[in-house]
């Protein structure tokens, strides 16, 4: 009923083209039986054609199995699970019930807490919460379900609503963390940023926060857009992508009420502008204006950007995380240490936490804070006594506590103290993760520190090693030596207090200088013993030095560590822009060979098109011949498409659902047999789909069949129409006269049925006559 | 009044928070349109409705001007709070609703109670909803949870009051509001929020660079005219 007052109220006319056309024209549904085929390959050979195909829209009758096919949702092995995991119980059961009856509660069909669509909505959810244990049931969940369950049975949906998480990308957006409606959030922002640059800093200015699209995203519109429009985002989610389409919709509302939202001069304005229906006005329910409208900013929002944006919101995240662990250590110790100070001086006795706590020893600060509290104390006895505490209460704020109400707040004195201590508790807690964060780090540190003084002494060793040896040649030899470890000495002392520089905590630090303090043990004597000698040495060491082989200069030389990891890295970035020059080779490789194969496909494609012409040249000349044929016989079919359009839901609401009606059908069905094979002949002729594979016939049929029903459904409408017309008809123009004006009435309605079905010559006088 | 730009001279954040299911969205609508809403979408992220509190005399005496309450309906269930706890920044007053007839509502409350305290404003004004006394006041009651116990929680927590409403029947739910309301105004008299700044909780009429100056001559007219 609803749904037939919105209908009447909205002038929907995009929405009502299609059930007023008559069924989709031959090439349409050759369109789309390619399409519900193999729905890849069709998109990757008509790529234009089928964004514009189904940006038009796709027909009504057959938009539950497009989208099947498009999210590649026919898959019997989910389909299995799905009749498996429908006898379980989930845990989510309970509040899946809950919300049943407030998705879509507007339309009929989920109306009825006992009706099919409850009970179906409910079956997917709740299958889906056992299939994807870690999304389980998100509130948002049955808004998806919703529409396609208006177009398609249960188990389909299910299959549907899984590819939509795992292949649209959505699955993050229904975590439990919500992480994928962060990143969309950030991505709405900065492209509102980019794009609206003065509603943006308007919405800033108004302090409107940006988290009000959650529902957008979450629902794919469904809390406020008119359903005519949600399914159009529905055909173009399924082509092109969820992420683009739903932030490309988003935009261009924003776009759209632009004058209307920089007009608001109050945050509530906006907010109550953007939740509510009215968001969507701009549009007149014209669908097609719409998505236009979003269409045209293809260009702006691309998988692309998207992507770059959510690498923005990471390296965000990243950047925010690693200030706020250099800053939260000191900002928490500091709370901390404030609050066991403060808490020390205003609770003398904190480790009683007797009720009793005399009010007095409560400081100045405390009693300020919980002035709501003594009010409460107070409104537990009485009213008035609450107005008079209020009172009062104003008056404490600008002046000291006065003895009176500081006896009043004595009994709420035990839950501020309970309070306190619990923030206290919690701010420990932070603490604690806190340092345990950066002790994390610190020992990070501490073990690359000590992997290099590990290296240095390796250096340093094998040098005393090869001193050691070359010590029989002489006095100064050793010194040298002496002078070489020496400096490789300092250089680790230098190091461990730079170490000590890096660290912030002390302990820490003092703890790897006792580390590599070992080391300066060790070569420190030998320094001394030797130092007089250094002056002496240093020349002849020098040339020494420079006469040995390279590899033994390196060594003592303070550089050589930092050299060689320098070296190491410099190997390392070329090795990794190797790599990347290799991939991207690869990929440059397989891009031609990819555009070979479009290439060949494209050939391939326009012979198939030239032959496909020729097909329906013929074609077009046999329907020449048949309309020919057709005028010669005075056939009155042009009012049957150009009526009504609420078939498709009535049909629905009637609680037959579309598969009784087929069944229903048949017989509309065999009095069209004449046209309908037709067409379904020229189908398999034009497209070149010899039909091997029983399966795709099938769809074939499917589609037809659906669109028959469509026809038969609508010309059933019209028979009733009819029907009421002439019964009204007769009434009028017979009036009271007699019963018997009754039998012919009847009879003509015969007729009449008779003549919508076989559309035999004899109508026209009725059509006529209804006019 | 009428003769004002804005027909109020504070606007206060309220937020209505607790678990799914409970009524929050009803008690919503109720308020702001004054209709009980049996087929209401479930609340995705957060909804918004606004509502004018007409002027009322405390008992002190002293007239009240007209506060517009606007109201942050929040999803309940827990995932989303990552999304809603952003809402509770800013807010003076909060109702923090359960649903009489399940108990495990009302336990959640002190979890509802802590995400609270932790986000919001230290001075918020909370009150607690016991909602769907309706269903208390059949033949088979099924209230789960007594005034009492309710009572005492929201005593040793430091809440304003209980109130229990019925968003069905409309019964108690503009006292559940208007109490929230009145505290705040009398927080405003006792000049605790930045007027000038929103995320005080409470925005005064001479907020907002240009328009002050004509605010502040129709506050002061009207206030004239009150008194």
């Amino acid at each position: 009923m609803a749904k037939l007052r919105k209908m009447v109220r909205g002038p929907t006319p995009a929405a009502l083209r299609y059930s007023m056309l008559p069924p989709p024209p031959m090439t349409d549904l050759e369109f789309y039986a390619a399409l519900v085929k193999d729905y890849q390959q069709t998109a990757a050979r008509l790529p234009t054609l089928l964004s514009n195909k189904i940006r038009k829209g796709i027909p009504p009758p057959l938009r539950g199995v497009v989208w099947q096919s498009m999210s590649g949702a026919r898959d019997a092995s989910l389909e299995e699970q799905y009749e498996r995991l429908n006898g379980e119980s989930s845990p989510y059961e309970g509040l899946i019930g809950k919300d049943l009856g407030r998705s879509f509660p507007g339309v009929e069909m989920f109306r009825d807490p006992d009706g099919d669509g409850q009970r179906m909505l409910g079956r997917v959810l709740k299958t889906f919460s056992l299939y994807d244990t870690k999304i389980g049931y998100c509130q948002g969940l049955a808004f998806l379900v919703g529409p396609l369950l208006m177009h398609m049975p249960d188990k389909q949906a299910f299959c549907v609503l899984v590819r939509l998480m795992d292949r649209y990308d959505l699955r993050s957006c229904f975590l439990p963390d919500l992480s994928g409606l962060h990143v969309r959030i950030y991505q709405f922002r900065e492209l509102l940023r980019a794009n609206l640059p003065l509603l943006s800093s308007h919405l800033e200015d108004l302090q409107v926060e940006t988290a009000y699209v959650s529902q957008w995203f979450l629902s794919f519109f469904a809390t406020t857009c008119p359903l005519p429009m949600l399914f159009r985002i529905y055909d173009v989610v399924f082509a092109e992508g969820a992420s683009e389409t739903l932030m490309r919709v988003a935009l261009s509302l924003m776009r759209r009420n632009e004058a209307r939202l920089l007009a608001c001069t109050e945050l509530e304005d906006v907010m109550q502008l953007l939740l509510s229906r009215g968001l969507w006005d701009c549009y007149h329910y014209n669908a097609d204006e719409f998505v236009q409208d979003f269409g045209s900013l293809t260009g702006t929002v691309t998988r692309e950007r998207l992507a770059q944006l959510e690498q923005g919101y990471r390296e965000s995240l990243v950047a925010t995380a690693n200030t706020a662990r250099t800053s939260d250590i000191a900002t928490a110790a500091a709370r901390f240490l404030g609050r066991i100070w403060a808490s020390s001086g205003a609770f003398p006795r904190s480790s009683g936490l007797v009720p009793g706590l005399s009010a007095p020893s409560r400081p100045l600060s405390m009693l300020r804070r919980s002035t709501s509290k003594q009010s409460l104390a107070s409104t537990l006895n009485s009213v008035e006594a609450s107005s008079m505490s209020v009172m009062n209460d104003s008056g404490s704020r600008e002046s000291t506590p006065v003895g009176p109400k500081a006896t009043a707040a004595a009994s709420s004195s035990k839950n501020t103290e309970d309070k306190y201590l619990h923030s206290q508790i919690e701010d420990l807690l932070t603490a604690l993760s806190e340092l345990q964060r950066n002790h994390a780090l610190l020992s990070n540190e501490l073990k690359r520190e000590r992997e290099e003084r590990e290296e240095d002494r390796k250096a340093v060793r094998s040098l005393l090693d090869g001193l050691r040896k070359r010590a029989s040649r002489g006095e100064e030899e050793e010194a040298a030596a002496a002078d070489a470890s020496g400096d490789d000495a300092e250089d680790a002392t230098e190091k461990a207090d730079e170490g000590e520089e890096a660290e912030k905590d002390g302990e820490d630090g003092a703890d790897k200088l006792s580390d590599s303090d070992p080391t300066d043990a060790a070569e420190a004597p030998s320094t001394e013993a030797l130092s007089e000698l250094l002056d002496r040495v240093e020349s002849r060491f020098r040339i020494d030095e420079e006469n040995d082989e390279s590899k033994k200069k390196d060594k003592p030389s303070s550089s050589s560590s930092a050299e060689k990891s320098e070296l190491q890295r410099e190997l390392d970035q070329t090795k990794d822009q190797l790599a990347s020059a290799m991939s991207q080779n690869q990929d440059f490789n397989r891009r031609i060979h990819d555009l070979d194969q479009e290439m060949s496909s494209l050939k391939e494609q326009l012979r198939e098109s030239h032959s496909h012409v020729r097909a329906l040249h013929q074609d077009k000349q046999r329907l020449e011949k048949q309309i020919q044929v057709l005028r010669a016989r005075p056939v009155s079919g042009e009012p049957f498409g150009g009526r009504e359009s609420g078939t498709d839901w009535s049909g629905k609401a009637n609680g037959g659902g579309l598969r009784e009606f087929k069944l229903g059908r048949s017989k509309s069905m065999a009095t069209q047999g004449g046209t309908y094979n037709r067409r379904k002949s020229s189908l398999l002729h034009g497209n070149d789909l010899s039909s091997t594979n029983d399966l795709d016939t099938l769809l074939l049929d499917l589609v037809q069949a659906k669109t028959a029903q469509a026809i038969a459904k609508q010309e059933a409408e019209e028979a009733k129409q009819q029907l009421e017309a002439l019964k009204k008809a007769y009434g009028v123009v017979m009036g009271d006269a007699a019963n018997a004006a009754l039998p012919p009435g009847t009879v003509n309605v015969k007729v009449v049925q008779a003549a919508a079905t076989t559309t035999s010559p004899g109508t026209g006088g009725f059509w006529g006559w209804r006019r | 009044m009428s003769s004002s730009a804005a027909p109020w001279d504070y606007i206060a954040k309220l937020v209505c928070i607790g678990d799914s299911g409970c009524g929050k969205s009803s008690l919503t609508i109720r308020l702001c349109e004054g209709r009980f809403s049996a087929h209401h979408d479930v609340t995705i992220g957060v909804e918004f409705g606004s509502r004018i509190v007409p002027p009322r005399r405390d008992t002190s005496g002293i007239p009240q001007k007209h506060m517009k309450l606007s109201l942050w309906d929040t999803a309940g269930q827990e995932t989303y709070k990552s999304v809603t706890r952003s809402y509770f920044r800013g807010a003076s007053g909060a109702l923090l609703v359960f649903d009489l007839s399940r108990k495990a509502t009302f336990q959640h409350v002190t979890d509802w109670l802590n995400d609270l305290r932790q986000i919001a404003e230290p001075d918020i004004v909370i009150v607690l909803v016991g909602n769907k006394a309706d269903l208390t006041q059949q033949e088979d009651n099924k209230r789960e949870v007594t005034r009492e116990e309710a009572e005492e929680w929201a005593r040793r927590n430091g809440i304003l009051e209980y109130v229990e409403t019925s968003a069905k029947s409309g019964e108690n739910v503009e006292k559940a509001f208007m109490r929230v309301a009145e505290r705040i105004y009398q927080n405003i008299e006792a000049g605790k929020y930045n007027l000038n700044d929103r995320r005080s909780g409470v925005k005064g009429p001479s907020a907002g660079g240009s328009r002050q100056v004509r605010l502040n001559a129709d506050a002061n007219k009207s206030s004239g005219g009150c008194c």
